[in-house]
């Protein structure tokens, strides 16, 4: 193997290894958001800062691998493309750790759970992220536009949220200045980073054709 | 056949030695005929010198060369010797071919220098005087001791060139004859040798290439054949091993496919090598696709990566477990170990991995029913201590209430006795020790009885109860069993069916089973709780379910009843329409499947 293609594949495994990261990251935010367990917190910011110190190496080893092999052809867009991916995992990482965040606060502020289409935006998010990375690592075009089409589901899901928590009771409450709509507040706040997540899936979904194609 | 090293590497030396042995020949036999010739040259010259001796040493010492110079030249006519007289000083008296006043000094000459010093001496070169190369020969003529000079005889080389030519041409064809002949039974020889063994090297590599265990090597009666033998004991020999391996392979996979485990095996570089059909269901593999390519790139979970990675660092054993995300949750426990591979340094790793999600299920059930019984024995309890303590503290002088409170304390202690009858029929069932009274039922008796003990709660609740029941339905169980089946079931239907409701229960044999209905108009279950209100002390709703009296293990032991007659139960619920229940008993032996409907 060349030294080019050697160096290339090792980038292909960093990323791949930042994805399961991504992943597992969103998987144990989603089920927190289920069973409610909170002790993750500090596993979770673990699992950030090494993502944020795996998009740092990743980016270096992308400029490193331009400037030096001067890349052509497919082997460019590979490596064009796996910048934007990593910001976009990167990007997920954070939303997993806001999404925690603002569980923590519901659960302390109030008695909310968070609502059933919660739950299911998660699982879909996670499916989408999970398929989006799959689609990228296999080069698969047609099932990187089938994750894509989800996030109609998820954004679907999100304004369902939106309409539901803030039904006219709550507002009234608010305009009451009665103090209890932190739970309201953080079903909206969660509903949209997963939203978010969903979006930065979308995100890894739409570099997948640049692979594929034959012509720029 | 050409194009065996083994038959051109000796061709070509043999040749070149038979070639360079003709060369050596040819130019040494021409070589020595040359010599020969020059030789009998030599002789004639000599004789022609010494039989002129007498006239030249007469000539010299009387100093008159008319007479010699005649005999010479009658010599030159007849012989066409060259033949010259020469002085001591070098003078030339005499010569056949030219004027000897004329000719320069001889002194220098090299035959002469040769004669003057030994008597004789020859050489060969070109003479600058006849412009042609010559043999010369001179001879020292003396006189009583005296040197009076040399007589020299010379004759032209050309005829011995000339004959040397023809000589060494007639060699060259010789040799060329002979070379070729050579060759060719060189080539022969080492054909006839060399053709069993290529051919044999051309029959092994088809054993190794097309069939282990086909004999080769026939028709040779030497060494050849004996090599020959050896090999096909040794093709037979792998064939045999070959045809083991093959089977001992298929075995393992076939193990290995049939094993309910993932098996998982990767090389050093991490790549899938081996997947059996339950690793590919567990993490959604295509066997065949996903084959060769690396592990973190198909199965993308941090742990399964983690334990690759310190199975093959320290080349140990490894255990994990893993939470599949992803409806239904599934745990599977992971056994690492790392697999020696030609490289010492560098591991393959094989995951044995087991789904634990139903022993994780049974453990979460058990710790729950613990859980349950403590709560559940603890409520009547506490009301029971309640109550005495109240009594004792004074409220039994309290003519109003102590009988109420006293018929509490009863109230609750039926209802704790129940709860632990049920928990020992329980667990009777659960292990089967309890259930040994196996008769012939007949189910329709049963239900009769059932029915008539429960009409009266019915009836306060104003609920209707419509029976359509087969006569003698016989099956083969214990009696007590089928009542606390019937009983369970019609008491949950009452209980569940608001006022004015209908419960309908039927019993029928249908395809060698008896059919067993119990259908109410009630406020239904969830299709989220339908699937586990057959778990212990599992209430869909907790507090209604108190305050009527369950216990919330009935619908368990109809379960495990149930099961234990080698029936079936189902259920089909739609919220606040209705619950159904269908039990299915297996017939009696014997017994008539059509049985008239009452």
């Amino acid at each position: 193997m060349r030294r080019f293609d050697q160096e290339l594949s090792e980038l292909h495994h960093q990323l791949i290894e930042m994805g399961t990261l991504a992943e597992s990251m969103v998987s144990t935010t989603v089920r927190a958001l289920e069973d409610l367990t909170l002790n993750i917190e500090e596993s979770l910011q673990a699992s950030e800062d090494m993502l944020d110190e795996m998009q740092n190496t990743i980016d270096k080893e992308v400029v490193r691998i331009l400037t030096v092999y001067s890349p052509v052809a497919t082997d460019l867009r590979y490596v064009l493309t796996v910048s934007h991916v990593t910001s976009s995992l990167e990007r997920i990482g954070d939303q997993t750790t806001n999404v925690l965040r603002l569980l923590q606060l519901m659960m302390a502020r109030s008695a909310a759970k968070p609502e059933p289409r919660i739950i299911q935006m998660g699982m879909a998010v996670k499916e989408m992220l999970h398929g989006a990375i799959g689609s990228y690592i296999n080069r698969n075009a047609k099932e990187a536009e089938k994750y894509r089409n989800r996030d109609e589901y998820v954004d679907s899901l999100n304004d369902q949220i939106m309409r539901e928590v803030l039904s006219e009771e709550v507002a009234l409450e608010a305009l009451q200045g009665e103090p209890n709509i932190a739970g309201p507040l953080a079903q909206i706040l969660i509903a949209r980073s997963l939203e978010r997540i969903g979006d930065q899936a979308c995100n890894i979904c739409d570099q997948v054709p640049s692979l594929v194609a034959t012509h720029s | 056949m050409f194009t065996s090293r083994l038959f051109w590497k000796p061709f070509v030396y043999f040749s070149a030695l038979i070639v360079l042995v003709g060369f050596i020949g040819g130019y040494t036999t021409s070589q020595w005929q040359k010599e020969q010739l020059t030789d009998q040259l030599k002789q004639r010259l000599r004789n022609t010198a010494i039989s002129l001796e007498d006239v030249t040493k007469r000539s010299l010492l009387s100093g008159e060369f008319e007479d010699l110079q005649q005999v010479i030249q009658d010599i030159r006519t007849l012989t066409t010797t060259r033949i010259t007289v020469v002085a001591l000083d070098g003078v030339v008296y005499a010569d056949t071919h030219k004027n000897p006043n004329k000719m320069e000094n001889h002194a220098n000459r090299d035959e002469l220098i040769q004669a003057l010093r030994n008597r004789e001496g020859d050489s060969q070169r070109y003479s600058d005087t006849l412009n042609i190369s010559m043999l010369y020969y001179a001879f020292r003529i003396q006189h009583q001791g005296r040197t009076l000079g040399c007589v020299r005889c010379a004759l032209s080389t050309s005829q011995i060139d000339i004959q040397v030519a023809s000589i060494q041409a007639r060699i060259a064809e010789l040799v060329f004859i002979v070379v070729i002949t050579g060759l060719i039974v060189t080539g022969l020889v080492i054909f006839r040798m060399t053709r069993p063994v290529v051919r044999l090297i051309e029959e092994a590599r088809e054993l190794t290439t097309v069939q282990l265990g086909q004999t080769i090597g026939h028709g040779f009666d030497d060494e050849i054949s004996e090599l020959g033998r050896l090999l096909n004991e040794l093709s037979s020999a792998l064939a045999d091993r070959m045809a083991q391996l093959e089977q001992n392979h298929h075995e393992l996979l076939t193990v290995l496919e049939g094993m309910d485990e993932g098996v998982i095996a990767v090389d050093k570089n991490e790549c899938i090598r081996f997947a059996n059909e339950a690793v590919c269901e567990m993490f959604s593999l295509d066997l065949v696709e996903d084959q060769g390519r690396p592990i973190w790139e198909v199965i993308r979970n941090q742990m399964v990566q983690a334990i690759i990675n310190q199975a093959k660092k320290t080349n140990a054993h490894f255990r994990g477990e893993i939470e599949l995300l992803g409806p239904p949750t599934r745990y599977l426990a992971l056994n690492a170990s790392a697999i020696p591979t030609e490289d010492e340094d560098d591991f393959g790793v094989i995951i044995v991995i087991h789904d634990i999600t139903e022993v994780r299920r049974l453990e979460n059930l058990r710790r729950d029913f613990v859980a349950n019984v403590s709560h559940e024995l603890k409520t009547p309890l506490a009301s029971i201590q309640a109550y005495a303590e109240t009594l004792i503290d004074g409220a039994i002088e309290d003519q109003n209430n102590n009988r109420t409170f006293l018929g509490r304390i009863v109230e609750q202690s039926e209802r704790l006795n129940m709860l632990i009858q049920d928990l020992l029929s329980i667990a009777r069932v659960e292990s089967n020790t309890g259930i040994n009274e196996y008769s012939t039922v007949d189910v329709s008796d049963v239900l009769d009885r059932c029915i008539k003990y429960h009409q009266p709660r019915a009836g306060k609740k104003k609920i209707e109860i419509n029976v359509c029941a087969s006569n003698d339905v016989m099956i083969y169980a214990d009696t007590e069993g089928i009542r606390q089946i019937l009983d369970n079931l019609v008491d949950n239907a009452i209980k569940y069916t608001p006022e004015s409701g209908t419960v309908n229960v039927g019993l029928v044999i249908h395809d060698k089973q008896v059919v067993l209905k119990v259908q109410d108009s009630g406020i239904g279950i969830s299709e989220k709780h339908l699937q586990r209100i057959f778990e212990r002390f599992y209430r869909v709703d907790k507090a209604r379910s108190r305050e009527l009296g369950g216990t919330g293990l009935g619908l368990s032991i109809v379960k495990h009843l149930v099961n234990a007659f080698d029936g079936e139960i189902d259920v089909t619920s739609i919220l606040d329409q209705g619950t159904t229940f269908i039990v299915k008993l297996p017939l009696l032996e014997g017994m008539q499947t059509a049985v008239s409907v009452s």
